[in-house]
């Protein structure tokens, strides 16, 4: 009862945050609309993509191309309204039991993007049933299986990207597992091998996922230099993507490089993830600016409350955890994310809000996943030493 | 082959990838003196999508544009949206348009007038804006009615919700007497203070001596007494501390509740008054009255009546205290004559009432919890 009235109030409040006006001026902008920020080149190629589907909305190249795009866009701005316009169009069959395979697939990496990770194996899955040929399912199923730290299913669906013409794409991802895996010296030398052999022939987002895998896997071997040296080749690209964007930050927050954090990331507030390390680095200066952005970042996650998603737990966890100081509200949120994912970021915040709880037993699962794993990650079994059960 | 590729695997990194936020809209229906009302607000951002608002294709939508449009925001939504009361149509009509910024952007926002003749409650929503453009959509609707408050989310795969009927001020109402019964039930600190009240009813003070009571009559009277000023006092302060016409804070009236109860005790051992003991009670009913003014506070009291609440809440107390008195009374009076009721309840009894009630004023005073929480 207690929690239904705590659970009013707040809503009310937030609620009461925001009271509906009535603009003074005509000429007042009241909204940017996404398509003027866009490259004219990208904004072509929706606008095409989208006149072919409305010829033919039933055409699976037509509605391939424009999912692609709509994905396509919310991988480049984390703008997740594009999934749910992707989404849309695969709306005929939504209730069918007969879905064409690519249609699957669409279906698959959008679920994934929103971390349902569940409903995206079971697509996959049902795909590879039909056809055990499709390379992209089995990268797909790969990634989400070292997402959800089941290495040894992660190498399995990664070896079978051997037996087609995805070599290079099977070797960069054996690579990731091998890093997570305890064997990160051997995928990193595979992976120097690979660059040095097909530097030519890499299309910009192959050498940037290879790129950024070399990163973690130079951070976990502890060759600080290396991992300089990557970020400045990537940053130097045309097109940073915002997993690099989010990798880069986290490294300079490690180092507590908190001035540099906010130079770079005060760039685009839109991009949640890069807000929360901007705010975590503006609160350590004690930046005068750091309470608006908190609030900004709790305004936001109050809001996927409020529809009833639970996309973003990992940082919503840190965000408790080192904004707000909530050590049980953020152990809490890194319990319910490592039920969803365990990678190291998860494994890193669970055990942190849980020694910050005072609970370490909570945590237990991540000394478990250590062992298992066999991952490189020196502080992160350092502080698990804390934690009593199994020896790590 | 390999662009594809990349995208899945680059797409795989959501874990750290995010912003913005996916699409919802925010219907609230509330209903004042059964007049029903809804406000919608809409991203101004899904309305482009769907309808196109930027009539100059500037890429920026002004307050001009959305006014503008707001015939085909209107037909948009009317199409899309239906409000029923009891199964009739409510026709909405745009009152007012309005705008409101949310943490992904401008909203517009549609005040609505909705006629649904004379049907009320149960009221329904379908709902089917934007699904068919972003099947990812959701509307938040809050729902309320005078006391009863409710949020649903509704998807593409549920368009629909119908409210049920608010509970009725006759069940609201029962509801605070069930709290009040509980509340004295659970309150062993008002027990205490009762039952030390009541233990002396069946005697007489002769010679400064307890007596055994001769008559029923004059015991019930003396219970009676009892019993109508802690009512009358305990309801006063209520109503005064509810209508925050006086406030105490509470650690002061919990910690007057404890002496109230060793006071009370102390005066079947050393007794100053007993015939008089309604006086007694009455002042210190006043104090209890503040102590079940904050249990009140805290159960939420509905908007619609605070007398609803205090006088159900007030009924159940006193309905309480009459099980007490009805467990109670019957049997002190039985034994009253019986040596063990003068030795064993009056005298041992009191001095473990004082014995609690010591270590409850001392937790309360401090600020501490040595005794599980028995006391309210």
């Amino acid at each position: 009862m207690k929690h239904i009235f705590i659970f009013l109030i707040s809503f009310a409040a937030m609620a009461a945050t925001a009271m509906p006006v009535t603009p003074s001026h005509d000429d007042q902008v009241l909204q940017i609309l996404p398509t003027r920020l866009m490259p004219s080149k990208e904004r072509i190629a929706l606008l095409n993509a989208n006149a072919a589907w409305r010829a033919a909305p039933l055409d699976l190249d037509a509605i391939n191309t424009l999912a692609r795009l709509y994905i396509e866009q919310t991988r480049e701005t984390t703008d997740p309204r594009y999934l749910g316009y992707a989404l849309a169009l695969l709306s005929p069959w939504a209730n069918k039991a007969d879905v064409p395979l690519r249609i699957r697939f669409v279906r698959a990496t959008i679920a994934q993007r929103n971390h349902q990770f569940d409903v995206a194996l079971n697509e996959l899955n049902l795909i590879l049933k039909q056809d055990p040929n499709q390379s992209e399912a089995w990268l797909m199923r790969a990634t989400i299986e070292q997402v959800q730290g089941n290495y040894a299913a992660a190498r399995n669906s990664c070896s079978k990207l051997y037996d087609f013409a995805a070599l290079m794409v099977g070797m960069v991802c054996t690579a990731q597992v091998d890093g997570l895996s305890g064997k990160a010296q051997q995928a990193i030398q595979r992976l120097d091998a690979l660059l040095n052999l097909r530097q030519a022939g890499l299309t910009t987002d192959i050498r940037q996922w290879m790129l950024l895998t070399r990163i973690d896997l130079a951070q976990r071997l502890g060759r600080e230099d290396q991992v300089a040296n990557g970020f400045k080749t990537l940053l130097a690209a045309e097109k940073v993507s915002p997993e690099t964007k989010a990798a880069y930050t986290d490294w300079l927050l490690a180092h507590r490089r908190y001035q540099e954090v906010i130079n770079f990331a005060a760039q685009d507030l839109r991009d949640d993830g890069l807000l929360l390390r901007l705010a975590i680095a503006e609160s350590a200066l004690h930046s005068p600016s750091a309470q608006n952005h908190i609030d900004l970042l709790k305004d936001r996650y109050a809001a996927g409350h409020l529809r009833g998603d639970r996309v973003h737990l990992r940082e919503e966890a840190r965000f408790t955890l080192e904004l707000l100081k909530q050590a049980k509200a953020a152990l809490t949120l890194a319990e319910a994310n490592w039920n969803v994912q365990r990678e190291p970021a998860d494994a890193r915040i669970l055990l942190a809000a849980a020694l910050a709880a005072g609970e370490p037993e909570k945590a237990l699962p991540v000394k478990n996943w250590l062992q298992q794993s066999g991952i490189q990650e020196t502080s992160l079994r350092q502080q698990a030493l804390a934690i009593r059960g199994i020896k790590s | 082959m390999k662009k594809l590729i990349l995208w899945i695997v680059l797409s795989l990194s959501a874990a750290t990838a995010w912003a913005h936020k996916p699409s919802d809209s925010y219907l609230a229906l509330t209903l004042e003196k059964d007049k029903p009302k809804a406000q919608l607000e809409i991203a101004l951002r899904d309305l482009d999508f769907a309808i196109g608002l930027d009539r100059n294709g500037d890429g920026q939508i002004t307050w001009y544009e959305l006014r503008q449009a707001q015939s085909l925001i209107q037909s948009y939504v009317f199409s899309r949206l239906d409000i029923t009361a009891n199964g009739q149509a409510c026709g909405p009509s745009v009152q007012k348009l309005m705008f409101n910024e949310h943490v992904d952007g401008g909203y517009a926002v549609l005040m609505l007038d909705l006629n649904c003749g004379k049907a009320q409650a149960p009221y329904s929503i379908n709902y089917r804006l934007f699904f068919d453009v972003d099947r990812l959509h959701r509307s938040v609707v809050t729902y309320k009615n005078i006391d009863a408050n409710s949020t649903v989310v509704l998807s593409a795969d549920k368009r629909e919700v119908s409210f049920a009927t608010g509970v009725s001020a006759w069940k609201q109402w029962l509801n605070f007497v069930h709290e009040g019964i509980g509340h004295i039930g659970m309150g062993f600190d008002h027990i205490l203070f009762l039952l030390s009240l009541l233990l002396p009813a069946v005697m007489i003070l002769q010679d400064r001596c307890w007596q055994p009571a001769v008559s029923f009559r004059e015991v019930f009277l003396d219970t009676a007494g009892i019993v109508t000023a802690f009512t009358v006092a305990h309801s006063l302060t209520l109503t005064l501390a509810v209508y925050h016409v006086i406030s105490l804070p509470s650690r002061w009236v919990e910690s007057l509740i404890a002496l109230s109860v060793i006071v009370a005790a102390l005066n079947n051992l050393y007794p100053l008054i007993h015939r008089r003991r309604w006086l007694l009670t009455f002042a210190f009913g006043l104090i209890h009255g503040f102590g079940f003014a904050s249990v009140l506070a805290e159960l939420g009291l509905g908007q619609r009546s605070l007398l609803l609440s205090i006088s159900g809440f007030n009924i159940g107390v006193e309905l309480g205290q009459l099980l007490i008195v009805l467990a109670f009374l019957p049997l002190a009076f039985f034994f009253r004559k019986r040596p063990v009721y003068l030795y064993l309840a009056l005298r041992t009894g009191s001095v473990a009432i004082i014995g609690i009630a010591g270590i409850w004023l001392f937790e309360r005073v401090l600020n501490l919890q040595i005794l599980p929480a028995l006391g309210t």
